[in-house]
């Protein structure tokens, strides 16, 4: 399993969730891939992320499972771990 | 034309657009040569610097950094200050401009935590909160809040937070004060860092300025040998820095806040003939900014239908338009679909009831 971030800088939901993802995903061991909206644009492109930020990608054998898009509180996002599996 | 988008940029007053032309002409020449013509415009930029500062109300504790606007201006506090003094805890709000929002994005990246301040449902912030996250923290605290939300008018408590500050020698302040001045008093006395631009003010862009505190020090961004000042290189534009003043002082004489006051409560009477729309600026925001919800239809729809019949509002802060919503809205709500379907009327003094019936008028159109 593999995790990609999408945030932005100037959005203040990124700022909110970025730190509780990396705290929540360290646990899991899985690798994180981030990007930023803007200067990984060229990558962005191609993941369809439309404009609310920010999206998790949740990926299995490379294959998209998916996408938690927005702010979440911290039990909102275990809640959907365990049911993906995460934990 | 019919004109509500104050809050993305003013009309330059005319008085301003001729002393600008007339400064090309007294004082032409560049700022930095050592001969007579530098001499004087060193001397007027001097002046009006002085006289900037006193229009504010700020003692000589203060000085002033020309920039090319409140972008920089904030990007100096962040990436100059913060980064230089090794501050590692920024304190701010969910209601501030991507300029300033992006800087501590930026610096979070590099290890600095950052906490949103906590808010009623009007969006004023709960100083007992701020207080103490900043008792809970050991080290240097850098807080940024402004006086004045750019999209929904939110207008915060700056004299309860410098009492705040006055208590915790590890606290620094700073207020984008960009949609604040010109429109509402605020004490500046004892911020360290205050940021503004003058195309907010009937100024012209391209010009604006960080206040800071004469203790403190930061990193230049823009490098390449001292000039107007050590933190900031490039041959100043004379010109537009003293163009700064005459805005400044057109603004202080022509605001009035009771006219802008009526003409708010004018318009909110007439948007409540519409059905299924939520006013999101609320008591706690000043006139001049009014956010409502249209609700099932697009914001960027409305803006673009009145636009072109020749009126003018916005959905959201122009420097966020890669954004299909406001974030101002979502924050306060935490609604996407009220944040989707607001927009954003400025109001100013130059604006009229008539020009309120036209906007109503034409709105009943769409809506």
């Amino acid at each position: 399993m593999n995790f990609i971030l999408v945030t932005a800088i100037w959005c203040p939901s990124c700022i909110i969730m970025r730190p509780r993802y990396l705290e929540l995903l360290k646990k899991s061991n899985y690798p994180i891939k981030e990007l930023d909206f803007d200067d990984d644009s060229d990558e962005v492109d191609k993941l369809n992320i439309g404009s609310t930020l920010p999206v998790l990608i949740i990926k299995k054998d490379n294959l998209e499972i998916g996408r938690i898009i927005g702010e979440k509180s911290i039990k909102e996002l275990e809640g959907i771990f365990y049911d993906k599996g995460i934990f | 034309m019919i004109y509500f988008d104050h809050s993305a940029t003013t009309i330059p007053s005319k008085i301003v657009l001729d002393k600008y032309t007339e400064y090309n002409i007294l004082y032409p020449g560049n700022f930095n040569s050592p001969h007579k013509l530098g001499k004087i415009i060193k001397e007027e930029v001097k002046k009006n610097k002085e006289e900037l500062l006193k229009l504010l109300l700020l003692s000589d504790k203060y000085d002033l950094l020309y920039t090319s606007g409140a972008t920089e201006s904030n990007n100096y506090v962040f990436l100059g200050f913060a980064l230089k003094n090794n501050i590692k805890y920024i304190i701010t709000d969910s209601f501030e401009h991507s300029s300033v929002v992006a800087p501590i994005g930026a610096l979070q990246k590099e290890g600095v935590k950052v906490d949103f301040a906590s808010f009623d449902n009007n969006g004023l912030i709960d100083l007992n909160n701020l207080e103490k996250m900043i008792n809970d923290y050991e080290g240097n605290i850098l807080i940024s809040i402004s006086p004045v939300n750019s999209e929904i008018g939110i207008k915060q408590d700056i004299d309860g937070i410098k009492e705040i500050v006055k208590r915790h020698q590890n606290v620094y302040f700073h207020t984008d004060a960009t949609q604040a001045i010109g429109k509402i008093n605020i004490d500046y006395e004892g911020i360290d860092f205050i940021t503004f631009s003058c195309h907010k003010f009937y100024g012209l862009k391209g010009i604006g300025g960080l206040i800071y505190h004469k203790n403190l020090t930061f990193n230049s961004l823009i490098k390449g040998g001292e000039s107007l000042s050590k933190f900031r290189s490039g041959t100043p534009c004379h010109p537009l820095i003293l163009s700064v003043n005459d805005a400044l002082r057109y603004v202080l004489v022509n605001n009035d806040y009771d006219y802008v006051m009526e003409l708010k409560e004018y318009l909110i009477n007439r948007l409540k003939e519409f059905k299924n729309i939520y006013i999101n600026s609320n008591k706690n925001s000043i006139p001049h900014i009014v956010n409502v919800s249209f609700m099932g239809h697009n914001s960027l729809d409305i803006v673009n239908y009145l636009s072109d019949i020749g009126i003018y509002i916005s959905n959201h802060t122009a420097c966020s338009s890669n954004t299909n919503y406001s974030i101002g809205v979502y924050a306060l709500t935490k609604d996407m679909k009220r944040s989707t379907s607001s927009v954003r009327i400025s109001l100013s003094f130059l604006n009229t009831k008539e020009e309120i019936d036209i906007l109503i008028d034409n709105l009943k159109e769409i809506i």
